[in-house]
């Protein structure tokens, strides 16, 4: 798994500090990427009329 | 007094080509000016990576005896600019700020510089960036300053390119920008930053970021300079997969148009947006320019905008992991701190998430759509600040509330998830004497009327005409 393991006793409690953090900033963010959730996924219409929109303004 | 150089490269790209195309000025006269600058401010600036000053003056003396006989290719012809330093130049130093790529020479060249180089433009050098654009400087290559005050920083992450073109090193430069890196630095530099329609400019052979956000458009002194570059580099390109058919050019045409009154929709800030009491007055006053124009006023909400920056995250992330991964797992090491953690953070996006950030675009636009319904052309503030120190430390990723980048870009990031076209135009100049801005926005491929608008803009509040007395490096 540590392939790219620190040397020493301090080096690795910093690597291992910066991946706490890393993986606590990663919950942080998919936590609060969950609101993207709201959208109603069988709802076509916006993605319709999105796509028309910029056919449309393609075309003139 | 500044001496004939420092005059010759304050000129705007409009007037400077004018002078070439007429011979009252020759393009190696402009080009050594500009190499002069270069090398008398760019070591307190730092925006250039690479300064090609032998193939600047070839191509400038091959422009001069084109023009001689008569061969005029145009207005970019033997007019001196500058690219992003990840722009692929074949046989020249493509590093896009990054230790991975600190020694790469490509063997091809990307099709905006084929553009470029067949308009007869005189490439002066790649400019300094933002590691990969992807939010930090790699330590290797430093920060490009500011020119208004070389202790603030340029943001970024077209860094160098805003620096360049505010201190004359150039009459024009292009920019990516993914969540609003050509306005953000266009905005703090005090210059014109123009992200054109997703699909109008090719990005093939352009170090990508995100497939799905970025663009490629020119950054200048002001609007009409951009339509010029604009006509040279938009046109359908096989090579990019999102390029769009081949339209009918004219940019600068058009800016030179009057301008018919406008239904103008300007966006009511929210306490989130936290624009600064400087930032809220200049964009107020820049609508009331615009009502004494003659444009309609009507006022709208910015919609969904924190669906929005979350759309952008969600489909940043793991594209630009993806893009990374090979290096990632090689070369973790040579990022710089903060974009080796966005990549490893984007590691662990789930494919469902990215979706809803895909579909989430695609509300996104819909919702701008039912504004064009009522509206022809946007007004919104653009940077919220007029600068930071550049000793200020970067904005650090890890965050207990998920990247603090994402507020920052309530204002550049609708456009990049909606690839609608906008163009970051100064507004006037802080207490502190660093520019503030506003941004306009159009509707799909309305690229030539946002240019027109900014234009207007520019012509009726000069603001990018007064310069800071006593200060050395911005023109």
């Amino acid at each position: 798994m540590l392939e790219d393991a620190p040397r020493d006793d301090e080096e690795l409690r910093v690597e291992l500090e910066r991946r706490d953090a890393i993986a606590e900033s990663t919950r942080a963010l998919l936590a609060d990427l969950r609101a993207l959730e709201i959208l109603e996924t069988l709802d076509l219409e916006p993605v319709t009329n999105a796509k028309r929109w910029w056919l449309d303004a393609g075309q003139e | 007094m500044p001496g004939r150089n420092d005059e010759l490269c304050a000129l705007s790209l409009s007037d400077v080509s004018q002078l070439i195309a007429r011979r009252a000025v020759s393009s190696v006269e402009v080009t050594e000016a500009v190499l002069e600058r270069i090398e008398r401010l760019d070591p307190a600036l730092n925006a250039f990576v690479t300064v090609t000053s032998d193939l600047a003056l070839s191509t400038a003396a091959q422009a001069d005896a084109e023009i001689a006989r008569g061969a005029y290719r145009g207005p970019l012809h033997g007019v001196p600019y500058s690219l992003k330093d990840l722009v692929l130049t074949k046989g020249i130093r493509t590093t896009a700020s990054a230790r991975i790529l600190a020694d790469w020479v490509p063997d091809t060249d990307a099709t905006l510089y084929t553009r470029l180089a067949s308009s007869g433009a005189v490439l002066v050098g790649k400019t300094n960036m933002l590691e990969f654009a992807y939010g930090e400087i790699h330590p290797d290559f430093g920060p490009a300053l500011n020119p208004w005050n070389t202790d603030f920083g340029t943001s970024g992450s077209s860094s160098g390119s805003g620096a360049a073109v505010a201190a004359g090193l150039g009459f024009g430069t292009i920019g990516s920008d993914t969540g609003g890196s050509i306005r953000f630095p266009a905005a703090i530099n005090g210059i014109v930053g123009h992200k054109p329609t997703y699909g109008l400019v090719s990005r093939a052979g352009a170090i990508a970021l995100s497939w799905t956000l970025d663009h490629l458009g020119p950054m200048t002194r002001t609007a009409r300079d951009a339509a010029l570059m604009l006509d040279v580099i938009a046109g359908h390109d096989p090579a990019d997969p999102a390029s769009a058919p081949s339209r009918p050019g004219g940019y600068a045409a058009h800016v030179d148009r009057p301008l018919r009154p406008l239904r103008l929709g300007v966006a009511v800030p929210e306490a989130d947006d936290a624009l600064v009491p400087e930032v809220q007055a200049a964009y107020e006053r820049s609508i009331e320019t615009m009502r004494g124009l003659g444009h309609t006023i009507v006022e709208f909400s910015m919609p969904e905008p924190r669906l929005v920056v979350r759309a952008l995250l969600a489909i940043l992330y793991p594209e630009a992991t993806s893009i990374h991964l090979k290096w990632l797992r090689e070369r973790p090491d040579d990022y710089a701190p903060n974009t080796r953690t966005r990549l490893e953070i984007g590691a662990s996006v789930p494919g469902t998430v990215y979706l809803r950030g895909r579909r989430a675009a695609s509300v996104i636009v819909e919702r701008y759509r039912r504004v064009f319904d009522n509206v022809d052309v946007l007004l919104t503030p653009m940077a919220a600040y007029d600068g930071y120190l550049a000793s200020d430390p970067p904005v650090d990723p890890v965050s207990k509330t998920g990247d603090r980048l994402g507020p920052s870009m309530r204002m550049s990031g609708p456009f990049n998830v909606t690839g609608l076209p906008a163009v970051s135009v100064p507004s006037g100049v802080s207490s502190r004497g660093l520019p503030l801005s506003v941004q306009f926005v159009g509707k799909p491929f309305a690229d030539g009327q946002v240019l027109q608008v900014a234009h207007a803009y520019q012509e009726a509040t000069r603001q990018h005409v007064p310069r800071p007395a006593g200060n050395p490096y911005v023109v």
